[in-house]
């Protein structure tokens, strides 16, 4: 009798089963992120990318978030728990979980995987990066117009092609608004440490900045400007609430568009392994809460300039280019290819302390 | 370097060797005691988060740092319980109570990681007194000045005859045992005031130093403080020098960069423990030569 009971579960579940699966059945995607989304930052940013996409698709797709999967083991045992529950597409975040990705990839061929800002990729890991440096240029342009020390301070994590990439366009953006503009640098080798990066700030005021900018994670950069008096220029996320005075501008990344075309593509079944690069054409960098104590001309200069990045008629690294030894590194009317700006490892002149 | 640029340095200084000096202070006093308690970080942490929560709460300086107070001696408890009851291993259970206060402090602080407070604002000196240098070196916030009145507490304390019954207990807590004395609740007491220093310094990171919430708000301090009491051989002075020597090269490897030294910042990054370790190993050469800068002898053992 029991038996029987269990017989007629057992093929009810069957039938579910079945069923569900003729049913259009929604595309699994998961997102993995090393710190907590509450931190801001990196992860916030990718977070926001993530609704924008739910929003997109709505029933189509099931989205997972995955927080503080710190590189190493866990990413690896996380990517193998998520290919096991089928999901099909997996987001990894941070740069740190490139490896775990490569290792696992291989053994789930049928899933895709995309990678954010990593340089390895294999027949189902795809990589994509925002091209933060033109949003970095056009805000270095304000930046340089609204300083009136001509110099600007610039508290940096660590000496890698991405973090280089920025430190150059914010200083070419400056330099095309006043060629004086130095843009003064330190590194204090860390993403995350809110006191090291309050400490930077406050030197670099004293040493005579009015205008500072980050690549670190905390608002502490904020917070100081505040303080001190000088204008701040915000990276990642809208950072405006943490000095209402003082923010001039936040550069931020907008991953949604970038998420949505990835899995418009999954889900039409045209996903492929690819490198890419996207930015102000998809507005996946740009310009928010600018202050209103910027002049209006400003305002449509950059938009001009932002046109044409768009339509890819303005290249940021174009000759002459010298570097800070002196160095012609780009002729008249050269220009870099993106192989030459993801390994990039030289600075620009007008840049002081580049490691 | 203009008077403004040393000024500036100066009140980096202090404030970045503040925390290590509070922190240092609760690890001298409950080593003394013969307790091994490495769970600084995860107290700190929860002393920061509980201050910056209360801060937003209720907007009072003082209620914060008695909350910031209050959790690392509710921590510390966690440690003294198993440790002095149990005798279970001090190592273990500090590290699994770093572990813990970690977690909960990101675990409280995580929905409110975009707030920010009004930081704790500096007394002014009188205006007679207003060169830059002399500024720099007074001109604080309060928890700065207890932070110094707690140093010249313990050091008075460590010179009294009282103190000599703590260091019984640390050296052979069998002994004070048979002349009387509570052992099990002096080192309670001596590890009590140790969580309450390391929540002070929490509440100091969190209401003067960056008046944020970031998970990373700790960043280390509690191991380094650790080091420092070591290398310091348990005296408030030695400590009060490498907080100061281990501030200074944090802030001038900053400098130094900032002017545009072409250094590897790598380097540069690693100075502050170089350089600390090597003035307090010199400093500590006679160590075991005088018995006063011996290590208590019992420290981290189960007194059973």
């Amino acid at each position: 009798m029991i038996k029987k009971k269990y017989k007629y579960l057992l093929v009810l579940i069957l039938i579910g089963y079945v069923a569900q699966s003729i049913s259009q059945e929604p595309l699994k995607v998961a997102f993995l992120y090393q710190h907590p989304v509450n931190a801001g930052g990196w992860s916030l940013s990718h977070e926001q990318g993530r609704l924008d996409a739910e929003n997109e698709f709505g029933d189509k797709i099931i989205t997972i978030a995955l927080e503080g999967i710190q590189p190493g083991p866990d990413t690896r045992r996380t990517l193998i728990n998520l290919a096991r529950e089928n999901y099909e597409l997996i987001f990894a975040t941070s740069f740190g979980h490139m490896n775990s990705v490569m290792k696992v990839a291989r053994s789930f061929p049928q899933i895709s995987f995309q990678h954010a800002s990593g340089y390895k990729t294999a027949n189902n890991v795809g990589t994509y990066q925002i091209r933060a440096m033109q949003g970095r240029y056009l805000a270095g342009k304000i930046a340089g117009h609204m300083s009136t020390s001509k110099k600007i301070g610039y508290v940096a994590s660590f000496p890698i092609p991405e973090v280089i990439r920025g430190i150059n366009a914010f200083t070419l953006g400056a330099q095309a608004a006043n060629p004086d503009v130095t843009i003064q640098a330190i590194w204090i080798n860390s993403w995350m440490n809110a006191a090291k990066e309050r400490e930077a700030t406050e030197l670099l005021i004293n040493l005579g900045a009015d205008v500072i900018t980050h690549h670190t994670e905390t608002p502490a950069l904020m917070v100081a400007a505040e303080e001190a008096g000088v204008w701040a220029v915000g990276y990642q996320y809208d950072r405006s609430q943490f000095a209402p005075n003082s923010h001039l501008v936040t550069i931020e990344h907008n991953w949604g568009p970038i998420y949505n075309s990835i899995i418009r593509d999954k889900l039409e079944g045209n996903w492929k392994s690819e490198s890419l690069w996207f930015g102000v054409d998809l507005d996946a960098t740009r310009l928010v809460s600018i202050s209103p104590k910027v002049p209006s001309s400003i305002l449509s200069d950059i938009e001009e300039i932002r046109t044409q990045m768009a339509n890819k008629t303005f290249n940021i690294f174009k000759g002459p280019i010298i570097d800070i030894e002196g160095k012609t590194r780009l002729g008249r009317d050269q220009t870099l290819k993106d192989e030459d700006l993801i390994g990039m490892e030289w600075f620009v002149k007008g840049v002081i302390n580049a490691d | 370097m203009d008077i403004y640029l040393i000024e500036a340095m100066i009140t980096a200084v202090i404030r970045s060797a503040t925390p290590l000096l509070l922190l240092g202070l609760g690890i001298i006093i409950s080593e003394r005691a013969g307790i091994l308690n490495l769970g600084q970080e995860g107290m700190l942490t929860c002393g920061a988060v509980a201050s910056f929560l209360t801060m937003l709460a209720t907007g009072s300086f003082p209620i914060s740092i008695l909350a910031a107070v209050a959790a690392g001696m509710i921590l510390s408890s966690v440690f003294i319980t198993p440790v002095l009851i149990l005798h279970t291993n001090q190592v273990a259970t500090g590290l699994a109570l770093t572990i813990l206060g970690l977690g909960i402090a990101a675990l409280a602080g995580n929905p409110y990681a975009g707030e920010t407070i009004t930081a704790y604002q500096v007394i002014s000196l009188p205006e007679f007194m207003s060169s830059p240098i002399l500024r720099a070196i007074l001109e604080h916030d309060p928890i700065v000045y207890l932070s110094w009145i707690i140093a010249i507490g313990v050091t008075f304390f460590l010179r009294s005859s009282s103190s000599s019954i703590l260091i019984a207990c640390g050296h052979a807590p069998r002994v004070a045992t048979i002349l009387g004395h509570n052992v099990i609740k002096i080192q309670a007491l001596a590890t009590l005031f140790g969580g309450a220093m390391a929540g002070l310094a929490g509440a100091y990171l969190a209401l003067s130093f960056t008046p944020i919430w970031s998970e990373s708000i700790g960043a280390g301090r509690g191991w380094i403080a650790l080091a420092l009491v070591v290398f310091a051989s348990r005296q408030v002075g030695r400590l009060l020098l490498g907080a100061i020597i281990f501030g200074s090269t944090d802030i001038l490897q900053l400098l130094l960069q900032a002017i545009g030294l072409s250094m590897s910042s790598h380097i540069l990054a690693a100075s502050p423990y170089l350089v600390t370790i090597a003035a307090l190993v010199l400093l500590s050469r006679q160590n075991n030569l005088n018995p006063k800068l011996r290590e208590p002898r019992s420290l981290g053992q189960p007194n059973i």
